[in-house]
């Protein structure tokens, strides 16, 4: 009894987070295989329809807009992202005044809903009474469309996604410039080295697992832009901001096409995959 | 494998239909079924405070008369849109009897899926329906089937209020335009730059430009609807999205977009209320919301919408009717149907009006004695009720969503952005249009239905 006891325990101990995977994470990704090769309602029965999905979705020029879409964000999105966290991250580990009050402040927007924040930049945004454009007018400057305009809307939305988010790479980075020993520095110092050098080849190497690290959460974070373009701009104007999780929810929830939506999310989690391991092979070798 | 298992919806696994419940809607209730006869009837209505208490008032009046099968009676569920709940409650199998706020859009989705019974299995149903509706609104409910799978409720025409202040100060007055020209003329007078900074601060009409596919229901498809006298997309199972109208009405709101006159922008404001613009189209709940909101010197009217050319006949529009259904879970369809009967009375009816504004699909609205009090003391919603018998609700296709989607999409390009010519847009639509309903009628042939 005993021996079947100590068998069965570590078992036991593991069997509700066993469980949470089989139904949370399992089911559904094999449910959403089995879905690609259906064309199912919700409603009406499934329907096996072999490869047609994927061949719809090579023929479908929203999928590959929308794809275009996630691309041009990502290109706009991750650069400014990590480039903004790391300036943010030097400045705070300098020796400033209040320096815990600029953490959590830069912090602050990670910790607030997106869809807040997403209302708050649209009141920004606002063509006729936003803050942006009342304060560009004040300047003498002209007025921007920056949700109504095909070329400015996806930028747009990637600054106020950098806004929500960067807070979050900020805290990680800064983390990893306090572990880089002071030492190295004054030694750079002392051999001529300016702060441009020191940061580009002391700072930027020595950092390069957070980096890392950054760049593929900021990577991620970009292919799952949702929120902004479904709150701000419902995908337009002329689809321009018609992201591929957008375009898989309205297949699926507009449309209930939810083999084609399943067969979306497969080749976004494939592309995820593909361009985190391009990142990562590219990271660690320039470093 | 059990999951590939063909069927009705009835025929999916537990499992699957759980999962997909809450991926749809996330709500947990969805997680098990239904209980079984609880020997009363459950009845959802809208979740606005208005229609809550007339459904409350109906119920305990209904519940009084012990003769009567008790109905308990709740809100829908919350979830982004009532439909989204409706079908993950359909999925789920938790649908309660009956459903007071159905939009005709979605009933043959549910239709398709065996979801809701056929109204005409009622042997008194012709008669009700015919004593109730206007004549010539009754086919629009049919299903393609020849059934009535839904009982038409209430309906809220949509109109043109216009800011009689501003056509004052232009000296127009009572001069409205009727034609596309007229309207469209108005334009340099009323879009005008205000402040010198070569933008307009006001506008002639304000149409929605987001793409969401239901937003073509308040410009095009409502515009739509009054240029071709009441017709709606599809007859005889093609697209008539190719016909002259379509064009007329795509190239007014083009004209109007590319001269400025209609804004290209997202507001965070009420522009109507602000007297910012001239036309804005929506439905008679607007006019309690200007009645207690509205600035004191706003003056508003409520006209029918332009036409493409002067006719004497009268003016046709999109409706957005709400019907009543009673799903296919139901263990008393007999006492359901009864229910909707005394729900649609006409002393409900003119309860529904004194408790919600809202106005019942009911003929003779305006002219019956009954209700004429009420329009005495409510001369805005006279004009709305007086467009009851000229609406117009929506084809029946289980890709109603996606063809408003295309429609959107080409709209966009055409009209807000004028990215691709009208004729481009158009023939395009018409194609993509045709493919779905095409796609649809061979699934329908090969015994699906």
């Amino acid at each position: 009894m005993r021996r079947f006891r100590s068998f069965a325990a570590p078992y036991a101990l593991i069997a509700p987070y066993g469980l949470h995977f089989l139904v949370i994470v399992a089911f559904p990704v094999v449910f959403s295989l089995i879905l690609t090769f259906h064309q199912w309602n919700l409603l009406s029965p499934m329907k096996w329809i072999g490869g047609v999905n994927f061949l719809n979705l090579l023929s479908d020029p929203l999928f590959w807009k929308s794809l275009w879409n996630t691309f041009r964000f990502l290109v706009i999105h991750v650069p400014l992202q990590v480039g903004t966290a790391l300036v943010l991250a030097e400045i705070l580990n300098q020796r400033l005044r209040a320096k815990g009050f600029f953490r959590a402040v830069f912090f602050l927007p990670v910790v607030i809903s997106g869809v807040v924040v997403t209302i708050l930049w649209k009141q920004l945004y606002a063509s006729e009474s936003g803050i942006i454009n009342t304060l560009l007018l004040s300047l003498g400057l002209g007025r921007v469309e920056w949700l109504t305009d095909p070329l400015i809307a996806m930028p747009a939305i990637a600054i106020m996604a950098t806004w929500k988010n960067v807070g979050l790479y900020v805290i990680l980075l800064l983390a990893g410039l306090q572990s880089i020993p002071r030492q190295v520095y004054e030694a750079a110092t002392i051999d001529g080295a300016s702060r441009l050098d020191q940061f580009l080849r002391i700072t930027v190497p020595m950092l390069n697992p957070i980096l890392l690290t950054v760049v593929i959460l900021s990577t991620i974070n970009g292919f799952s832009l949702f929120i902004e373009p479904y709150v701000m701009t419902a995908g337009g104007p002329l689809n321009s901001t018609l992201s591929m999780n957008l375009y898989i929810y309205r297949q699926a929830f507009a449309f209930y096409k939810m083999g084609y939506a399943a067969t979306l999310g497969l080749v976004l989690a494939g592309m995820i995959f593909a361009v985190v391991a391009v990142q990562r092979r590219l990271i660690e070798k320039e470093f | 494998m059990w999951i590939f298992r063909a069927g009705t919806a009835r025929g999916v696994p537990a499992g699957c239909r759980c999962l997909a419940g809450l991926l749809s809607a996330g709500f947990l209730f969805i997680g098990c079924e239904r209980a079984g006869d609880t020997g009363t009837l459950t009845y959802w209505c809208a979740t606005n405070t208005f229609e809550i208490e007339f459904a409350r008032q109906v119920v305990s009046e209904w519940n009084q008369d012990t003769t009567h099968i008790p109905v308990d009676f709740q809100p829908v569920p919350a979830g982004q849109s009532s439909e989204e709940v409706i079908l993950a409650a359909i999925v789920g199998k938790t649908t309660p009897d009956i459903y007071s706020n159905i939009w005709p859009g979605v009933v043959e989705q549910y239709r398709d899926a065996e979801a809701v019974i056929p109204f005409d299995q009622f042997s008194d149903f012709d008669s009700v329906l015919t004593s109730r509706l206007p004549a010539g609104l009754i086919e629009g409910f049919r299903s393609p089937n020849r059934h009535f799978y839904q009982f038409p409720w209430k309906g809220n025409p949509l109109m043109l209020y216009y800011n009689a202040g501003m056509l004052d100060e232009l000296g127009i007055g009572n001069m409205l335009p009727d034609t596309y020209e007229e309207f469209l003329s108005l334009g340099p007078r009323i879009a005008v730059d205000l402040t010198s900074d070569e933008h307009p601060d006001q506008w002639l009409l304000d149409p929605n430009i987001l793409s969401e596919w239901w937003q073509r229901f308040f410009d095009f498809y409502t515009f739509s609807i009054a240029a071709t006298g009441g017709k709606t997309l599809i007859y005889n199972n093609r697209s008539q999205l190719d016909r002259p109208e379509t064009f007329q009405v795509m190239s007014f709101f083009r004209q109007g977009y590319s001269a400025g006159y209609f804004p290209r922008s997202i507001f965070q404001e009420d522009i109507f209320l602000k007297g910012k613009v001239a036309f804005h189209v929506s439905g008679p709940w607007m006019v309690p919301y200007l009645e207690r909101y509205k600035p004191e010197d706003l003056h508003y009217g409520v006209t029918t919408l332009p036409l493409p050319a002067e006719s004497s006949e009268p003016v046709h529009t999109y409706g957005d009717p709400k019907s009543i259904v009673i799903f296919s879970t139901t263990y008393h369809p007999k006492q359901a149907w009864e229910f909707v009967k005394f729900f649609t009375s006409e002393a409900n009816d003119r309860r529904l009006l004194e408790v919600t504004n809202q106005l019942p699909l009911r003929r003779n609205l305006v002219s019956d004695p009954y209700f004429v009090a009420y329009f005495n003391e409510h001369p805005k919603l006279r004009i709305f009720a007086e467009q009851i018998p000229y609406i117009v609700a929506t084809d029946h296709t289980i890709y109603l969503q996606e063809i408003f989607d295309i429609i959107s999409q080409e709209f966009d390009a055409a009209c807000i952005h004028q990215a691709k010519p009208l004729d481009d847009a158009i023939s395009d639509m018409q194609a993509r249009v045709s493919t779905l309903i095409e796609r649809e009628s061979l699934a329908s042939k090969a015994g699906r239905k």
